[in-house]
């Protein structure tokens, strides 16, 4: 019998590893190989792991009320940031002045000038106001705080407030890193329906052509022709305000991902459509394999990578949904704390001219999508390692 | 070697009878996807096959050989006719065969496909490519499945104990060894094998065509070969058969064939082959015109168009494929027993 003709010479260990490397290894590989993409999944994981930890990670309750009097109301407090030059010349540790509440008597403008005569120290993990992390570990201490003293509630506490407060005298900074929870894991959960969405329709439509992929692409291109705004305005308006904020996340997530299915399945479709005239489809009918093998061994695994590639890339639009909606007042209320419920603060040209600060939710918005597309563009990339 | 095989395969009888079969695709036009047309791939062919030989199918790109072997393997269905396949055990029509009598029937034929690069999924390992059929029909696990697939590998000329490997890792002749391997994992009677090497390099070609060849020996299959390349026919087929838009045109003896073609048709192929003496190249038999569009294939035999030897009767009357003379040869052309064709040697300046 004839011997293998194969490339005996290259039989060391490494080149050995990537004959036998499985096709995730390979997309691993690839991927590293995408700085931008490596940067994007970085941020993505920071993120959600702030959403996991938000009340650990943030300093302060984010529904917190510092109003105390008319006079020392904490309204609209400006961005500041921990000093390290003291007063006296020296350098020391992240230090804070604490704010004295001044209104201008022409201009009735309040401001915030500091006490430069005191200052306290900025400490990790200090005790602040107590919270249930995941919602059953009791605990008080959080990562960062002003080191004064004095208990949590106490009205004379000092505090540090990264991004200014808001016009009801909450952190914004702890608001947003809160905020993070709802609106980046809005856009995994609708993803992940979307996901089993297209990949049902899809996979149908694509394999059994004929009179149910007829249907289905009707029923696609209905859907994609209705134009989003106005849909999603009469779907919101159909959830009830009486609501708790679990049940609304729930129903605008549903409301997204029913909406944003129909471009997956055609690409699923698409793929599914050539896929199963490849001549390994073909062999493995020939082969006597059930349908529903050729369809989850053959076909589903053959548009996995493509298929996690395009909803990385869809995540951005899920995110942005949701704050669009919200910031239109169709989406979440408070007190559900999400980016598009904190801009909804910045509607106003009042806020936007007196309270910029206002907007620093869409930096985290921003950030996200480029990551999740960075992410996603170097998943696309890394999808098909036998293309290159 | 050859026609000892022949002979052989004579007292064996027919392993497959085809008759009358066709295959016509609908040309779809227009929003309505109305049909405004037929594609007559395969147009009303009959032949049978010895057991035990290999028969080899020939014709340019376009000429149906492909689909001829799509059908016998049901990869397509039939417009019409039947295909009689007499098994060891059984006997199928696969025109028409239902379900379960497919099933069996398909252990019992198997395809080599084109190209190897397409025909074996790039997310699978080897030992999960040869031995999916294993899997789906015998139900075979673990080491009983290992254990066949590392023989199956053996067989075939690969490294056993590489079958953790992909695909991407192994070079072109290799893939296709892994291709006849899954081919041969259910034991067959009957090999389709569709162009198997024209994917290859040269070089791997004899290779892959002397392994097909041993095999045929050592197991005593049945091998249809479709190929393009009349050097592979001459190789490898004990009969050959010559196809044109979707008709067989010559189907004999490759020897007799090779020595004195009876059809035109078949004399301008032969004058086409490439010889490796370059001082005495073949006297080029220079076609007229085109392979006519399958879709309106011409009146009469359907050759007439770029048929030198053409008379008025061929533009009317189609001749049907019969034996010429007491031959055993078949032709379908008016002419076959008065034309005076000259042969592979006689080409040679």
């Amino acid at each position: 019998m004839a011997t293998a003709s194969g490339p005996v010479l290259f039989q060391e260990e490494r080149v050995q590893s990537t004959y036998d490397a499985s096709q995730w290894r390979l997309m691993r590989i690839s991927f590293a190989r995408h700085k931008l993409a490596v940067v994007g999944a970085v941020v993505v994981v920071l993120g959600y792991f702030i959403a996991l930890f938000a009340e650990f990670v943030a300093p302060y309750d984010p529904g917190a009320i510092t109003f105390v009097s008319p006079a020392r109301s904490n309204q609209l407090i400006p961005p500041k940031l921990p000093r390290i030059v003291h007063p006296d010349g020296g350098l020391r540790w992240f230090f804070v002045h604490p704010l004295v509440e001044m209104r201008d008597q022409e201009t009735l403008m309040v401001t915030y000038p500091e006490d430069t005569s005191v200052s306290y120290p900025i400490r990790l993990f200090v005790r602040g106001a107590p919270y249930k992390l995941f919602g059953f570990i009791r605990s008080d201490i959080h990562l960062w705080g002003v080191a004064d003293g004095r208990a949590y509630d106490d009205p004379e506490k000092v505090r540090l407030h990264l991004f200014g407060t808001d016009q009801k005298s909450r952190d914004v900074f702890s608001r947003i890193l809160h905020g993070t929870r709802i609106s980046l894991s809005i856009g995994l959960l609708g993803v992940a329906m979307q996901f089993v969405l297209a990949i049902v329709f899809g996979t149908i439509s694509g394999y059994f052509s004929g009179p149910l992929d007829n249907a289905i692409q009707r029923l696609i291109e209905v859907l994609t022709s209705v134009p989003t705004l106005p849909l999603w305005m009469v779907l919101s308006i159909s959830i009830p305000q009486s609501w708790p904020v679990i049940r609304v996340f729930f129903a605008i997530t549903i409301i997204l991902s029913l909406l944003s299915w129909p471009g997956l399945a055609r690409q699923v479709r698409g793929k599914v459509l050539s896929l199963r005239e490849t001549e390994y489809v073909v062999s493995a009918r020939l082969d006597n394999a059930p349908t529903s093998r050729i369809m989850f061994i053959h076909l589903i695994p053959g548009l996995m990578s493509h298929l996690i590639a395009s909803l990385t890339l869809a995540i951005p639009g899920t995110i942005l949904g949701e704050t669009s909606l919200s910031f239109l007042g169709l989406g979440l209320h408070e007190p559900a704390i999400s980016w598009g419920v904190l801009l909804q603060d910045a509607q106003q040209l009042r806020t936007i001219l007196f309270a910029p600060w206002l907007m620093i939710p869409v930096i985290p918005v921003i950030l996200f999508i480029l990551a999740f597309n960075f992410v996603g563009d170097g998943l696309r990339d890394a999808a098909d390692p036998y293309k290159s | 070697m050859a026609d000892a095989a022949a002979a052989g395969a004579m007292e064996r009888g027919n392993i497959i009878e085809v008759r009358g079969l066709s295959k016509h695709f609908p040309i779809k036009r227009g929003i309505l996807k109305h049909t405004v047309g037929w594609v007559r791939a395969v147009d009303d062919v009959s032949f049978d096959v010895r057991r035990g030989e290999t028969l080899g199918l020939v014709g340019e790109s376009g000429s149906g050989k492909t689909t001829v072997l799509r059908l016998l393997a049901r990869a397509l269905e039939p417009t019409d006719g039947a295909i009689r396949f007499r098994l060891a055990d059984s006997e199928v029509d696969m025109a028409v065969a239902e379900k379960e009598v497919l099933r069996a029937a398909r252990r019992r034929i198997r395809v080599v496909f084109q190209d190897p690069e397409s025909s074996l999924n790039p997310r699978m390992t080897v030992r999960r490519i040869i031995g999916e059929p294993l899997v789906v029909n015998d139900k075979l696990k673990g080491e009983a499945l290992d254990a066949r697939v590392k023989s199956l590998m053996a067989l075939v000329g690969l490294q056993p104990e590489q079958l953790n490997r992909y695909p991407y890792a192994f070079s072109g002749g290799q893939r296709q060894r892994i291709g006849v391997a899954r081919a041969l994992a259910l034991d067959p009677e009957v090999l389709l094998a569709d162009e198997p090497t024209s994917a290859l390099d040269v070089s791997v070609q004899a290779q892959i065509l002397n392994l097909l060849l041993e095999l045929q020996r050592e197991l005593g299959l049945t091998v249809i070969f479709v190929t393009h390349d009349l050097s592979v026919i001459r190789h490898m087929s004990d009969r050959v058969a010559v196809m044109y838009l979707g008709h067989f045109v010559e189907l004999g003896d490759r020897q007799q064939i090779f020595d004195k073609p009876l059809h035109p048709y078949t004399e301008a192929l032969f004058s086409g082959i490439p010889q490796p003496n370059p001082h005495r190249p073949l006297k080029r038999i220079v076609l007229e015109g085109d392979i006519p569009d399958v879709a309106q294939v011409p009146t009469g035999c359907p050759f007439h168009t770029r048929c030198p030897y053409k008379q008025d009767r061929c533009e009317s009357e189609p001749p049907l494929l019969a034996e010429v003379g007491n031959t055993g040869r078949q032709a379908a052309c008016h002419f076959a027993a008065e034309l005076d064709l000259k042969g592979e040697q006689e080409l040679l300046s």
